[in-house]
C-alpha cells in the first residue's frame, strides 16, 4: 500500500475565517459565547489559554473572555472539504476523508497512489497536482506525507519528512526507528510507562520482543508495537462519492420569461424525482444553475446558481419545483436563459411522513416546514422564528430563551 | 385519641350549618367526615397551606364544554357569555384594551386552547413584546408556535396572509403596536377576510392608543369585538399579583352582544417563570409538558430597607455560579 | 401575562429620596407610580458585571417592571403586565 496523506490542521477554523488565524488571534469556533453548544475548534492562541475542543462554550468564554466567538455553519464547512475530496477523486479513485466537520478526522485525507505513476508521473508530480487541485478550494496549505502505512504517512506529514522509501515494513520501520515515542498515538499513562522503562525512540520499542510488550501493555501495547514495526494493519477506506442526479436542458430559443422556465423546471423536477423515488431515496439539496444568454459586449457572470436546502430528504417533485420557483421569483434572472441545469445531491433515504411526535399538529408538521421554507425565500430567513430554551437558571429574562429561525432543522 | 377530635368535629359542624356543607374541605379536597379519610390514611398535604384558598379565577363558574369546532377563550366565565361557549372555527376577534388591560393574557390562553385542540398557532409580533417563557407558563407549546417578527408592519401582514394560505396554521394572533405610522385598515380587512376563507381563527390585539378609525375598520371586518378594561388590582400585601378585568362584548356575530363579565388574571411570580423555563427544557427533551401551570402563591414582600447601594459582593468568577438575588 | 420589551427602552424616572421610582415619564406624558415590589440582581457575569435594581411599579394606567442599571444609573422599562 502506498499512501499520500494530506492534513489541514484546524481546518474548521481556517474555513470559518477563510484563512489561517494569525498567531496572536484568540478565536473560538462553535457558536456564540452564550449558546449551549461546544467548542469545535480554536486558534493556537486560544489553546494556550486552555480552550479545548469539546469544551462547553461557556467554559471557553470564562477561560478566554476576549476571544472572538464564531458561529458554526456545518454546511459551510462541509461543502468546501467535500468539493476538495471530489477534486482529489479526479486524481485517484481511492480517496478517504471525513466530511462531517464535527468528526475528529475532518481535514485529513488519505489517497491511495499505488500504480498511479504511469498516469500522472512520479510521486512528487502527483503531490504537486493534488496540491494544485485543492489550493483554490481550501484555505492554507496542508501538511503532506507519503508512506507505506497510514501511520507512517501521518508521521512523515507531522515532522515534514521526505517520502518514506517505497517498499514494505522494513523501510517503514527503518524510517520510524530514530523518531521519538511521543509521535505514537498512545495515551499519557502508556507514554509515561514507556519512559520509565527507558525507551525513547520507536526503534527501541520495535526491538523488544512482541510477547514482552503484550505482557506489559496488553492489547494497546500490541497495536503500538505493530505500528513501530511498520505493520499498521488499518486499510484505506475509500469514500463513495455521493450520488448526484443531474439534468441539463438547452432552451431554444432562450427563455426570456419565467413561464417557459416554469414549464421546463416542472418537467426536470418530475424526471429527477421519479428516479429518486424509484430507489427509495430523497434529495436533501438542490442546485439550479442557469446559463444566461448575454448580448455581445455585455460583461458579467454568465451563470446564475440557486441553492436550496430541503427541509427533509424528499422526492416530492411538486414541492421541489415550488421552492425553486420561489427562489427564481425572489431573484429573477436579468437576461434570457439558454441553458438550465438541475442537480440533486445528498441522496439520503426519503424521510416520508414520519409522525414522531404524538400530537395532532404533527400531521401538518411536514407541510408547515415546506411552507416556512418557501416563505423564508420570499421574506428572509430571520422573519419566522421559533423559541428554544436558553439558560434555564438565568435571572435575566432574555437569557432564558433564544430565537432561532424556523427554517433551521 | 377519639376524644381529642370532639371539639374540632363540633366546630366543623357549626361552620357547616352556617356556611353550607361544601364550605370546608380537607387538604386533599374531600369534605370532612367522608369515608375515604379513614381508609386512605393521612392526606398528603398538611399545615396552613392545605386549607388556604388558592387563587382561582373563577371558583363559582363550572367549566363549560364547548361544542365541536369551538375553542375556549381560557376564561370559562367569558366563554359562558359568548354564545357558542368559546370561539367558533373561523372566528375573527378584535380585542381592544389599554396597557395592563389583560389582552395579551387573553390571547395567550386562546393560543394554548387552540393548540390543545390540535392547531398550530402563529403569532405576528408587530409590537415586539412576545415572551416565550411566559407563553409556556400559560400553557403554550412552543413546538407548535411560529413567531413572525417582520421588518415592517406591511411585510408582517402579507407574510401572515401567505402563511394562512397553506392551511397549516389554525390560529393567527396579530399583536398590533401601540402606534402605527401608516393606515392599515384595508390590509387588516383583507387579512380577516382571507382568514375566514381558509378557515383559520384570527385574534387581533388592538391597543387603545390606536386611532378609532382603525377600530371601526376592525369592528366591521371581525365577527367578535371584546373591549377590556381593568377594574382593580389584586394585591398580596403591598405587591400587585393580578388584576380584575371587565370584558365587554361590543359586537358578536356568533351570539348575543352587549354582555359583559369580570375575570381575574393572576400574574406569574419569578419562581413560576423559572418553573416554566424548566418545563420548556423538559418539553425539548421529549417528556410530556403539562398544559396548565400549577398555581403558586406569591411570597409577601419584606418591609423595605433602603440600603441597596451599600451591598458589596465579591466578583463571581465562573459562569455557572448562582447569581445573587437580594430582596429588600 | 407580561409583555417583554425587546431592547428594554430607556425611560425617564422620577425618584424619591430613597431612590425608589415615583413617576415614569415619556415625551408629553407623566405616569405617577408606586413601587410595590423591589429586588436586586447582581452577577459578575463573564467579567462583565451586571447590577440591576428591579422595581415593580403600579400606576393608574399600568403595571410595569422597570430597573435601574447599577453600572451607569440609567432606567429601563423591561416588562408591561397585560
Amino acid at each position: 500500500m502506498r499512501l499520500l496523506y494530506l492534513d489541514w490542521p484546524h481546518l474548521p477554523l481556517r474555513l470559518a475565517l477563510g484563512r489561517d488565524p494569525a498567531p496572536e488571534e484568540v478565536v473560538v469556533l462553535g457558536g456564540r459565547a452564550w449558546d449551549a453548544g461546544h467548542v469545535l475548534d480554536r486558534s493556537p492562541a486560544a489553546g494556550t489559554l486552555g480552550v479545548r475542543r469539546g469544551q462547553p462554550l461557556g467554559t471557553a468564554h470564562s477561560l478566554a473572555p476576549e476571544a472572538t466567538f464564531l458561529p458554526l455553519d456545518v454546511a459551510a464547512l462541509a461543502d468546501p472539504f467535500e468539493a476538495a475530496l471530489d477534486a482529489l477523486n479526479t486524481l485517484a479513485p481511492a480517496v478517504e476523508g471525513e466530511v462531517d466537520p464535527t468528526h475528529p478526522a475532518f481535514g485529513r485525507v488519505y489517497i491511495g497512489i499505488e500504480g498511479l505513476a504511469r498516469l500522472w508521473g512520479d510521486e512528487a508530480t502527483l503531490l504537486g497536482r493534488a496540491l494544485a487541485l485543492v489550493a483554490p478550494l481550501l484555505p492554507g496549505s496542508p501538511r503532506t506525507g507519503i508512506g507505506n502505512t497510514r501511520f507512517g504517512a501521518g508521521v512523515a506529514a507531522r515532522i515534514g519528512a521526505t517520502p518514506i522509501p517505497a517498499g514494505g515494513r522494513q523501510e517503514e520501520a527503518a524510517f520510524l526507528a530514530p523518531l521519538p515515542l511521543a509521535l505514537l498515538p498512545a495515551d499519557q499513562a502508556i507514554q509515561q510507562r514507556l519512559g520509565v522503562l527507558g525507551l525513547r525512540t520507536m526503534g527501541q520499542l520495535a526491538a523488544l520482543d512482541h510477547s514482552a510488550v503484550v505482557a506489559r501493555f496488553g492489547a494497546a501495547g500490541a497495536e503500538l508495537h505493530d505500528l513501530v514495526r511498520g505493520m499498521d494493519r488499518r486499510q484505506l477506506r475509500p469514500r463513495r462519492p455521493p450520488e448526484r442526479l443531474a439534468a441539463d436542458v438547452e432552451l431554444e430559443p432562450p427563455a426570456a420569461e419565467l413561464e417557459p422556465l416554469r414549464f421546463v423546471l416542472h418537467h426536470v423536477c418530475g424526471t429527477l424525482c421519479e428516479q429518486l423515488a424509484a430507489r427509495g431515496a430523497g434529495a436533501s439539496r438542490a442546485l439550479l444553475t442557469l446559463t444566461l444568454d448575454l448580448p455581445r459586449g455585455v460583461s458579467g457572470s454568465r451563470t446564475l446558481a440557486y441553492r436550496q436546502v430541503l427541509p427533509e430528504p424528499s422526492a416530492a417533485a411538486e414541492l421541489l419545483e415550488r421552492l425553486l420557483l420561489a427562489r427564481l421569483e425572489a431573484a429573477p434572472p436579468s437576461a434570457p436563459i439558454e441553458r438550465l441545469r438541475l442537480e440533486l445531491d445528498g441522496t439520503a433515504p426519503e424521510a416520508g411522513q414520519q409522525l414522531t411526535l404524538f400530537s395532532r399538529q404533527a400531521a401538518h408538521a411536514a407541510r408547515l416546514e415546506w411552507q416556512v421554507a418557501s416563505l423564508a425565500i420570499r421574506f428572509g430567513d430571520d422573519r419566522i422564528l421559533r423559541a428554544v430554551t436558553g439558560d434555564t437558571e438565568a435571572h435575566i429574562a432574555e437569557r432564558r430563551f433564544r430565537w432561532r429561525t424556523a427554517v433551521e432543522p | 385519641m377519639e376524644r381529642s377530635h370532639e371539639p374540632l368535629q363540633h366546630a366543623l359542624a357549626t361552620l357547616q350549618t352556617r356556611w353550607g356543607s361544601a364550605a370546608i374541605r380537607l387538604g386533599d379536597g374531600r369534605p370532612p367526615g367522608s369515608a375515604a379519610a379513614a381508609d386512605q390514611g393521612a392526606p398528603a398535604v398538611h399545615g396552613a397551606l392545605a386549607l388556604a384558598v388558592l387563587p382561582d379565577s373563577h371558583p363559582a363558574a363550572p367549566r363549560p364544554v364547548p361544542a365541536a369546532g369551538v375553542i375556549s377563550t381560557g376564561f370559562p366565565a367569558l366563554d359562558a357569555i359568548l354564545g357558542p361557549m368559546g370561539l367558533p372555527a373561523e372566528a375573527s376577534v378584535a380585542v381592544r384594551g389599554g396597557p395592563s388591560s389583560g389582552k395579551t393574557t387573553l390571547a395567550l390562553r386562546c393560543a394554548a386552547e387552540a393548540q390543545a385542540s390540535g392547531d398550530i398557532v402563529a403569532w405576528l409580533d408587530l409590537a415586539r413584546a412576545f415572551d416565550p417563557v411566559e407563553a409556556v407558563a400559560r400553557g403554550v407549546d412552543l413546538r407548535w408556535l411560529l413567531v413572525i417578527r417582520p421588518a415592517t408592519v406591511h411585510e408582517g401582514l402579507s407574510l401572515a396572509g401567505s402563511l394562512l394560505t397553506g392551511r397549516c396554521v389554525g390560529l393567527l394572533v396579530v399583536d398590533l403596536p401601540a402606534r402605527l405610522q401608516v393606515p392599515l385598515d384595508q390590509q387588516l380587512r383583507r387579512l380577516a377576510a382571507h382568514a375566514r376563507r381558509v378557515g383559520a381563527r384570527l385574534v387581533l390585539l388592538e391597543p387603545a392608543s390606536l386611532a378609532r378609525s382603525l377600530g371601526a375598520a376592525l369592528t366591521s371586518s371581525t365577527g367578535l369585538r371584546l373591549e377590556l378594561e381593568r377594574r382593580a388590582w389584586l394585591r398580596l400585601g403591598r405587591d400587585v399579583v393580578g388584576q380584575r378585568t371587565a370584558v365587554a362584548v361590543a359586537k358578536n356575530r356568533y351570539g348575543p352582544p352587549g354582555r359583559s363579565v369580570e375575570v381575574d388574571i393572576h400574574y406569574l411570580a419569578e419562581g413560576e417563570r423559572s418553573l416554566a423555563t424548566h418545563r420548556l427544557a423538559s418539553a425539548d427533551s421529549g417528556t410530556v409538558a403539562a398544559l396548565v401551570p400549577p398555581v403558586m402563591l406569591t411570597p409577601p414582600v419584606a418591609p423595605p430597607v433602603p440600603a441597596v447601594s451599600e451591598q458589596q459582593d465579591p466578583p463571581v468568577p465562573a459562569r455557572r455560579s448562582t447569581p445573587r438575588l437580594v430582596v429588600v | 401575562m407580561t409583555r417583554l420589551l425587546g431592547q428594554h427602552p430607556a425611560i425617564e424616572v422620577e425618584v424619591d429620596d430613597r431612590g425608589w421610582p415615583v413617576g415614569l415619564r415619556w415625551p408629553g406624558v407623566r405616569e405617577p407610580v408606586e413601587a410595590c415590589h423591589h429586588w436586586r440582581i447582581e452577577e459578575a457575569w463573564w467579567h462583565r458585571p451586571l447590577v440591576r435594581d428591579y422595581f415593580k411599579v403600579v400606576g393608574p394606567r399600568l403595571l410595569a417592571l422597570v430597573y435601574r442599571d447599577g453600572t451607569d444609573g440609567s432606567w429601563h422599562l423591561e416588562r408591561l403586565y397585560d
